[in-house]
């Protein structure tokens, strides 16, 4: 019988790779780069998800970690059609360029 | 134990069935042979097949399984939201008819949208939560960019897409937590749980965590950043949507969520609930009053307007719940209609959303000018309008649940409100600058004004005599 990992270290893990995904959108600029650090946070809480359904020996965490993989392919979906949309337009796919709107004291300058 | 869906099962979830029948039959025909009126039809047949369908239900016994609950409450928003994307899909028809292709696929998000927005408020359980949610989620990227003359509609359905697919992101972690340490996926089950533990630091975080996630959706500060340049980006009937439905959909689930669990009971929710609600109202006027675009002052007003709801949430037990319901109506109808006479006065050259176009607007259109003003009484509360009706009772659920710092941030922000919603109202009484010639005739667009008369008819009929729809919303029971 191999030796069991304990339930709280996979949690901690899952609980890292979110972290790292959240940091991930914060501070990329590039469009890809920030919907692949979302897709890192997804994938962790398919994992803490899967970490619990083992916890109460339980199916259901595998289940939701299917809908949470459906779902993020669906949104990736979109969102490379929006960022494609996008490059068209503007040649470009950095966050800090997408300035077409903004508060009224922006918006008064560059009137 | 049978699977099987029968018969009767079947009847009670029609109205569900209606709306994933007419994109399912659009696509059909997407692929055989494009034709927008028809399929314009079509989408407003789903739409009033699911009102009448959940009207007719109302009286019915409850659909119950382990993912849904269709009972009365549900039924009640799941009629509202119909209602809501058909008056949409009535405004909607003049943007499309611009476009020279692909319209069709808007109607079918469109039902999609609403579909989810519904399960929503029928989950009981953060399964079928998660997957509507995402439902309405992902519909909704596709629809704010779907019309796009400049590249606004792009950046807004990009912002959107990454903050939204964040917070589901969170919400899910949260609920990942929720259920390492409660075991169960279904509210019931987690509220039982929470009778009978002590909360533990991961159920904190957990909690918080569904919190933010829920906030997000309803754009509380702070995790409001998205709300003004989506409202802007995208085009107003789609503005329109995302303001009622999408909204909607979250207060409906956060209702059923927290009266499942007791959720008001626990002081830690509700001390997190009212810094978001106080942190809202004011906030989102502050920021609306140096709004000189009309999209964007809606967006935060919008924000207060969730903020206000937000106290009869945390005064759940005295009569919040029918309050919040009420407030959402009342919300609903003001919300449509603003964005109403905003697409009806947008025209190809772009949208009409700076507030310098409404300058005059009494002197050139004065059925829109009287309607726009009836909306900004409404939303800045003022007496026979919905507005009014929709905070009065908000107040008194505070009251009753003794909520006195959060009636004052009521009180302080609707006199805030009442200037910056008047300040558009003096700008389109006063004397136009410039006279422009009234090039705009091809702009009367009927079924515009047919949706804006029927709204102005609700706004003071809710004003006036509320009880009708009180004591419907009363009879809405949550089951367990």
């Amino acid at each position: 019988m191999m030796e069991q990992i304990p339930v709280e270290q996979s949690l901690l893990l899952a609980a890292l790779l979110f972290g790292i995904g959240l940091v991930g959108v914060l501070i990329r600029k590039n469009m890809i780069l920030m919907m692949m650090s979302v897709e890192i946070m997804l994938n962790a809480a398919g994992m803490a998800f899967i970490i619990a359904g083992s916890r109460w020996a339980q199916p259901d965490g595998q289940v939701m970690f299917i809908f949470i993989l459906t779902m993020a392919a669906a949104e990736v979906a979109v969102g490379l059609a929006l960022i494609l949309k996008l490059f068209h337009l503007q040649k470009s796919i950095d966050a800090d360029e997408m300035t077409q709107m903004n508060d009224i004291t922006e918006a008064s300058e560059s009137n | 134990m049978n699977n099987l869906i029968t018969s009767g099962e079947l009847l009670q979830l029609l109205p569900f069935i209606t709306m994933l029948a007419g994109p399912v039959l659009m696509i059909f025909l997407i692929s055989i042979r494009r034709n927008h009126t028809f399929t314009w039809i079509l989408t407003l047949l789903s739409f009033a097949l699911t009102l009448a369908f959940a009207v007719y239900l109302m009286d019915k016994e409850p659909y119950v399984s382990p993912l849904l609950t269709i009972d009365r409450f549900s039924l009640l928003y799941t009629g509202m939201f119909a209602s809501a994307g058909f008056l949409v899909t009535l405004l909607a028809k003049r943007y499309l008819d611009n476009l020279s292709e692909r319209r069709e696929e808007f109607y079918l998000l469109l039902l999609f949208a609403t579909l989810g927005s519904s399960l929503m408020v029928s989950s009981n359980g953060f399964a079928s939560l998660f997957l509507s949610l995402e439902l309405l989620g992902i519909s909704l990227y596709a629809l704010i960019s779907y019309i796009h003359r400049s590249g606004k509609a792009i950046e807004a359905g990009l912002k959107y897409l990454i903050l939204a697919a964040l917070s589901s992101a969170v919400l899910i972690f949260g609920v990942a937590l929720v259920y390492y340490e409660t075991g169960g996926l279904s509210y019931s089950s987690i509220g039982t749980y929470l009778s009978q533990h002590t909360f533990s630091p991961l159920l904190v975080a957990g909690i918080g965590m569904i919190i933010a996630g829920a906030g997000f959706k309803l754009s509380l500060v702070p995790f409001h950043w998205w709300t003004s340049d989506v409202y802007q980006g995208s085009n107003a009937p789609v503005t329109a949507f995302i303001a009622t439905v999408s909204k909607g959909g979250m207060v409906g689930a956060l209702i059923r969520f927290f009266t499942m669990i007791h959720g008001t009971e626990y002081q830690q929710v509700v001390l997190v609930l009212t810094i978001l609600a106080a942190a809202s109202m004011l906030i989102g006027n502050i920021l609306a009053v140096r709004q000189n675009n009309l999209k964007r002052l809606l967006a935060y007003s919008s924000i207060a307007h969730l903020g206000y709801l937000m106290i009869s949430l945390i005064a759940f037990g005295d009569g919040g719940t029918q309050a919040a319901t009420f407030y959402l109506y009342a919300y609903f109808a003001t919300t449509l209609g603003a964005f109403g006479v905003i697409s009806i006065l947008s025209d190809s050259q772009g949208e009409a959303e700076e507030l310098e176009k409404y300058k005059g607007l009494f002197w050139k259109k004065p059925v829109l000018a009287a309607f726009l003003a009836l909306i900004m009484f409404s939303l800045a509360g003022i007496p026979l309008t919905a507005g009014f009706a929709g905070k009065f009772f908000v107040a008194l659920s505070g009251v009753k649940a003794d909520l006195w710092l959060l009636l004052i941030f009521l009180a302080v922000n609707s006199v805030i409100g009442v200037y910056y919603y008047l300040r558009v109202v003096v700008m389109m009484f006063s004397a136009p600058k410039e006279k422009t010639p009234a090039s705009d005739n091809s702009s009367t667009f009927s079924a515009g004004y047919i949706v804006l008369g029927l709204l102005a008819i609700i706004i003071i009929y809710l004003g006036i005599s509320p009880n009708g729809i009180l004591s419907l919303i009363g009879s809405a029971v949550i089951l367990p």
